[in-house]
C-alpha cells in the first residue's frame, strides 16, 4: 500500500496516527485541568479584588504575545518543568489555557446583576454561600466559553509541542514536512481539527444547557 | 426594637444624605416610610439590616448596636423584600422561597412546609406556581413571590421596599389588607417603604414621610392625615387629602 497516498497512510499507519492523537488530546487535557484547577479559585479571588484583575489579567495576557515556539524554547531550560519531553509543552499549554479561563470566570462573576448579590447578602447568606448559591451559578455559561476557547486554542497550540519531543499530532506534520509526504501532513491536521471541533462543540452544548438553566439566554 | 440615633450617612461619592438622623421603631410596629423618589427610604431600611454603616451615630437591633453584632444573623432575623422583589432567575420560585430556611438548616420537608405556607400566604397556590422561574411570572407574581420569600423565614421583623409597585390597584389593595391582617396576626414588626399615600394611610399604625433624608411628620395615619401642616406633606396627600380624611376618621371610629 503506497503510503503517500491519504487513505493508504491511513491504513498503513493507523496505530500510530491513533496513537499520536491520544498523545495530543491527553497534554490538552492535563493542561486545561491544570489550568482550570489554578483558574477557577484566581477568577473567584479576582473578581473579590478588584485592585489586582488588571494586573494579573494583564500578565496572562502578555503570556499569550508570546510567540508558541518562543515560549516552549525557554520552558525547555526552565528548571524543574524543563527538559525534552511532555512537561515543558503541558506547560506552555496551561499558560495558553489559563488566560481564557481567568477572563471567562471573572467575567461571569463581574456581570451578575448587583442587585441579585444584594439580596442575597439582605437575606443572610455568607459571601461563601452568595457565591455557591447565586454568582457562580449566574457566571457559569460565562466559565464554560473560557474553557471552550481555552479547549479549542490548546489542541491548535499543541502541535507545536512536537518541536521540544512531546509528541502529538504535530510529529506527523512536522514528519511529513520533512519527507515532502503531504498524506502524512494531512493525517496530523485532520485529527487535530476533528479534536478542535468536537472541543468547540462539546463545550459549546455546555454552555447552552448552563445558561439555560441560569435563565440567561 | 430597630433604632436609628444621630445617624450621617453619605453614599460613596455622594454628599451627606441623612444628617443626625432618628427613627425609632418599637416591635410589634407596622411602621410605613412614605416619600418621594431619593428621599432615602432603601438607605434608612439599609442601615437598619447592617448592608450600609452609619458615619455617625448608632444603629441598634433589639437594643444592641448593629456594629457590635454578627450582621449574618442579624439579617436572618429580617424577612427583606428588596424593592424590585430581585427574585433569583436560576432557581424556581419554591427554591427561591425556601432559600432563607435552606440557610438557617432547616430540613428539606420543613423547608417545604414553610415555602407552601409562605406562596398561599401571597396567594400563589403551590401547584401552579412552586416550579416556575421568576421569568415565568408576571411582575405581579413576581413581587408577590418576593413576598413570600421574605415571609418563608419566619423572622420577627419584615422590611419591604415597594413589594407592591407593580401590581394593579384591584390586588394592590386586596394583598394590602390580606398582608397587613397577616403581620399583624403574626405579631410581626414591619418596617414597610412606599411612595403611595394611600397604601401607607391604609396599612400603616405609624406613618414616617420623608424628603431628602428628613422626617416631615410621624404619627398614626389620622394625625399625620389631619394635621398636615407642611406643603410637602400637602402636596403628597394631593388630590386624595379629603378620601383619606374621611378614611382615617372612619378608622378612628371604628376602632373608639
Ligand atoms: N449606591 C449609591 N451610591 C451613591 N448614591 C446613592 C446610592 N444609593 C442611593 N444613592 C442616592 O441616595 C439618595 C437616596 O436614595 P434611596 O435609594 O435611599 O432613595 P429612595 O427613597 O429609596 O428612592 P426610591 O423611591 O426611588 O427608591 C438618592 O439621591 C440616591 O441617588
Ligand atoms: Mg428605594
Amino acid at each position: 500500500m503506497d503510503e503517500r497516498t491519504f487513505w493508504g497512510f491511513f491504513l498503513g499507519q493507523r496505530g500510530e496516527i491513533l496513537r499520536l492523537t491520544l498523545q495530543h488530546a491527553g497534554m490538552v487535557a492535563v493542561a486545561l485541568g491544570a489550568a482550570a484547577a489554578v483558574g477557577l479559585p484566581l477568577g473567584v479571588w479576582l473578581s473579590r479584588r478588584p485592585r489586582w484583575a488588571g494586573p494579573v489579567l494583564w500578565a496572562a495576557a502578555a503570556v499569550q504575545t508570546v510567540p508558541s515556539v518562543a515560549l516552549l524554547a525557554l520552558l525547555l531550560l526552565a528548571p524543574v518543568i524543563g527538559g525534552i519531553g511532555a512537561r515543558p509543552a503541558v506547560a506552555a499549554l496551561f499558560l495558553y489555557s489559563l488566560l481564557a479561563i481567568l477572563e471567562g470566570v471573572h467575567a461571569g462573576l463581574r456581570q451578575v446583576d448587583p442587585a441579585l448579590s444584594d439580596a442575597g447578602r439582605a437575606m443572610g447568606m455568607t459571601e461563601g454561600q452568595l457565591l455557591r448559591l447565586v454568582e457562580l451559578p449566574l457566571a457559569l455559561p460565562s466559565v464554560a466559553a473560557g474553557l471552550r476557547v481555552a479547549a479549542v486554542t490548546c489542541v491548535a497550540t499543541a502541535t507545536v509541542a512536537s518541536y521540544v519531543g512531546a509528541g502529538g499530532l504535530g510529529d506527523l506534520i512536522f514528519r511529513g514536512v520533512g519527507r515532502a509526504n503531504d498524506a502524512m501532513v494531512a493525517w496530523g491536521a485532520v485529527p487535530a481539527i476533528a479534536l478542535s471541533l468536537a472541543a468547540h462543540a462539546g463545550l459549546s452544548a455546555l454552555e447552552r444547557r448552563l445558561a439555560r438553566r441560569a435563565r440567561l439566554s | 426594637m430597630f433604632a436609628l440615633e444621630s445617624v450621617t450617612f453619605a453614599h460613596p461619592g455622594g454628599r451627606s444624605l441623612l444628617k443626625d438622623f432618628s427613627l425609632a421603631v418599637p416591635a410589634r410596629q407596622f411602621c410605613v416610610l412614605v416619600g418621594a423618589s431619593g428621599s432615602g427610604k432603601t438607605t434608612v431600611l439599609r442601615l437598619m439590616n447592617g448592608m450600609l454603616r452609619p458615619s455617625a451615630g448608632r444603629v441598634r437591633a433589639g437594643g444592641r448596636d448593629t456594629a457590635e453584632q454578627d450582621p449574618i444573623a442579624l439579617r436572618r432575623g429580617i424577612g427583606y423584600v428588596p424593592q424590585g422583589g430581585s427574585l433569583f432567575p436560576h432557581l424556581t420560585v419554591a427554591e427561591n422561597v425556601e432559600l432563607v430556611p435552606r440557610l438557617c438548616g432547616a430540613a428539606p420537608a420543613e423547608r417545604a412546609r414553610a415555602a407552601a405556607e409562605a406562596l398561599a400566604a401571597v396567594r400563589l397556590p403551590e401547584a401552579e406556581f412552586a416550579a416556575r422561574y421568576p421569568d415565568q411570572l408576571s411582575g405581579g407574581q413576581r413581587q408577590r413571590a418576593a413576598v413570600a420569600r421574605a415571609l418563608a423565614g419566619g423572622a420577627p421583623v419584615v422590611m419591604m421596599d415597594e413589594p407592591f409597585g407593580a401590581l394593579d390597584n384591584a390586588l394592590r389593595e386586596e394583598l394590602q389588607d390580606e398582608l397587613g391582617a397577616l403581620l399583624r396576626r403574626l405579631g410581626k414588626t414591619v418596617v414597610f417603604v412606599t411612595h403611595d399615600i394611600h397604601e401607607a394611610v391604609h396599612l400603616g399604625d405609624r406613618l414616617v414621610v420623608m424628603s431628602e433624608g428628613r422626617i416631615l411628620a410621624d404619627g398614626t395615619p389620622a394625625d399625620v392625615v389631619l394635621e398636615a401642616a407642611d406643603p410637602f406633606v400637602v402636596r403628597l396627600l394631593g388630590r386624595r387629602r379629603a378620601d383619606l380624611e374621611r378614611f382615617v376618621r372612619g378608622k378612628g371610629d371604628a376602632d373608639g
